[in-house]
C-alpha cells in the first residue's frame, strides 16, 4: 500500500505542536467538509485529512507512525516494519468514536497500521450472540423527467456487502426491481424497508434509501412540483392576442394568450405540472416576444410605420 | 465477488415515514439525542404526539448532516440548526437561479 505523509496532508512541521495540528485541521476541515466546501473533490480530500488528524492528534498513534521514520516519500509503496503488531495497542474499538462511520473510508495504510476502517458490522464480528441492526444503504437512480411525471419501473444492480459465516465482508451483487410512483420530485429518497445491509446475531436489516435525480430536459424546467416553459411569441400575437397549442407532460393543450401581453408574462396552466398530494402542481409559461429581424426594406418600412403610427416610449420617466 | 443474482422485486407505492425508533436505529443515535434534536428544531416530527411520532424520510437527511457539522466541525446545536437552514435557502436559491437563467435570459 501507499505510505502517507500525514504531516504534509496537514501542511505541518513534522515537530509541530499539538496546537498547530489542530489549528491546521480545523482550517482545512472548513475548507474541505462536504456539507460547505464548493471544491471539487471535496469528500474524498475531507476523509484524508480526518485521516491525518485522528493519528497526529493521538500522542501514542502519533509516536508509533513517526517511529516508522521520515525518510518515507508521500505514495511510496510501503510495508509495515516486521514487529509493529507486537507494539500495537489499538483494538478496532479505539478507531473511530462515534458509530464507526468515522474511520469509513480510511486509507489502507491507516487500517493496516492502526487496525481500524472496517463497516459497523466488521467492528465486533465473532462476538457469539452480538446483534446489531444492518447499516442503511444509498444509491442513486437518475431517471427522466417524463418518466417522474408518469411514474416508472427500474431495475438496478447493488454492491451489498455481507458477513459470511467466518466473519469476513463479501460483496454480492443484488438486483432489484423498484418502481417509482408519478410525481417523484428532485432528490427525493425513496426508502426501501430492509434492503441495506444485513443485520447480525438475527438483527434486522437496514434500509435502502434511493435518491432520485430528474434528467435536465431541453424545454420544460421542473421546481418542486411546478413546471416551467418559455414560449416564443411575435409582437403581432402578444399585442393582439391569440390561442397557441403548447406542450405539457401529459399532452398538449390550448392556451389562450390575452391581447396586450408582455414579454416574460407568466401564464399558470393549473393542475399541469407534476402530479402529487394534496394537489398536482401547475405549469406556468412564460411569454418571450420575439422581435422579427428587418431584413427586406419592406420589413424596415412596416417597422418605421409602426414607429410613427404607435408612438411609444418604453423607458418612460429614466 | 460472488453474483447470487436475486431479483427483488421492491414495490415502493408508498411514503413510509420513519418511528422514533428507527430514526435511533438508521442514525445510531440516542432517543436522548433525538429530543435534543427536536427541541433545537433541527429535525421536525410530522407528529408530536409521544406515542405516535412520525419522521418525514427527508428528516434522516438533516440528522446525518447535523452528527456531521457536530463530529467534524464542533458546531453547536444552535449553530447546526442555522447552518441547516441556510443550506436549504441556499438549494432553493440555487435552483431558482437555474430557472430563471434558462427561461428569462436568452441565448
Amino acid at each position: 500500500m501507499e505510505y502517507k505523509d500525514y504531516y504534509v496532508i496537514l501542511g505541518v512541521d513534522r515537530k509541530a505542536s499539538p496546537d498547530e495540528i489542530k489549528l491546521a485541521y480545523r482550517k482545512l476541515a472548513r475548507k474541505y467538509h462536504p456539507d460547505v466546501s464548493k471544491e471539487a473533490n471535496a469528500e474524498e480530500k475531507f476523509k484524508t485529512v480526518q485521516e491525518a488528524y485522528e493519528v497526529l492528534k493521538d500522542p501514542e498513534k502519533r509516536t508509533a507512525y513517526d517511529q516508522l521514520g521520515s525518510q518515507w516519500q508521500a505514495g511510496q509503496e510501503f510495508r509495515p516494519p516486521p514487529h509493529w503488531q507486537e507494539n500495537a495497542r489499538y483494538t478496532r474499538e479505539d478507531v473511530g468514536g462515534f458509530g464507526g462511520e468515522n474511520a469509513e473510508g480510511f486509507s489502507d495504510f491507516f487500517a493496516n497500521l492502526f487496525g481500524g476502517g472496517f463497516q459497523q458490522e466488521g467492528r465486533r464480528g465473532g462476538s457469539a450472540g452480538f446483534k446489531q441492526r444492518g447499516a442503511d444503504q444509498r444509491a442513486n437512480i437518475t431517471i427522466s423527467l417524463s418518466d417522474a411525471f408518469n411514474g416508472v419501473a427500474r431495475t438496478l444492480q447493488l454492491q451489498v456487502p455481507e458477513i459470511d459465516p467466518k466473519g469476513r465482508i463479501e460483496y454480492h451483487t443484488r438486483t432489484l426491481k423498484v418502481t417509482i410512483p408519478p410525481g417523484a420530485e428532485e432528490g427525493q429518497q425513496l426508502r426501501l424497508a430492509g434492503q441495506g445491509s444485513p443485520g447480525l446475531g438475527g438483527a434486522p436489516a437496514g434500509d435502502l434509501y434511493l435518491e432520485i435525480t430528474i434528467e435536465p430536459h431541453p424545454h420544460f424546467s421542473l421546481q418542486g412540483k411546478d413546471i416551467y416553459l418559455t414560449l416564443p411569441v411575435t409582437p403581432w400575437e402578444a399585442a393582439l392576442g391569440t390561442n397557441i397549442n403548447i406542450p405539457t407532460l401529459g399532452g398538449r393543450v390550448g392556451l389562450k394568450v390575452a391581447p396586450d401581453s408582455q414579454s416574460g408574462q407568466k401564464l399558470r396552466l393549473k393542475g399541469r405540472g407534476m402530479p402529487g398530494k394534496p394537489h398536482a402542481g401547475d405549469q406556468y409559461v412564460i411569454l418571450q416576444v420575439k422581435v422579427p429581424p428587418a431584413k427586406t426594406s419592406a420589413a424596415k418600412e412596416i417597422y418605421q410605420k409602426m414607429a410613427e403610427v404607435m408612438p411609444f416610449n418604453p423607458r418612460e420617466g429614466w | 465477488m460472488v453474483n447470487k443474482n436475486i431479483i427483488i422485486i421492491a414495490d415502493y407505492s408508498e411514503e413510509k415515514p420513519l418511528s422514533f425508533e428507527e430514526v435511533c436505529e438508521s442514525c445510531g443515535i440516542s432517543a436522548d439525542y433525538v429530543y435534543e434534536l427536536i427541541e433545537y428544531e433541527i429535525v421536525r416530527p410530522a407528529t408530536l404526539a409521544q406515542e405516535e411520532m412520525l419522521f418525514e424520510v427527508e428528516q434522516l437527511r438533516r440528522i446525518k448532516t447535523a452528527l456531521r457539522l457536530k463530529h467534524e466541525l464542533e458546531v453547536n446545536m444552535q449553530g447546526i440548526a442555522i447552518i441547516l437552514d441556510l443550506l436549504e435557502e441556499m438549494e432553493a436559491l440555487r435552483a431558482e437561479k437555474e430557472l430563471l437563467k434558462k427561461h428569462l435570459l436568452s441565448e
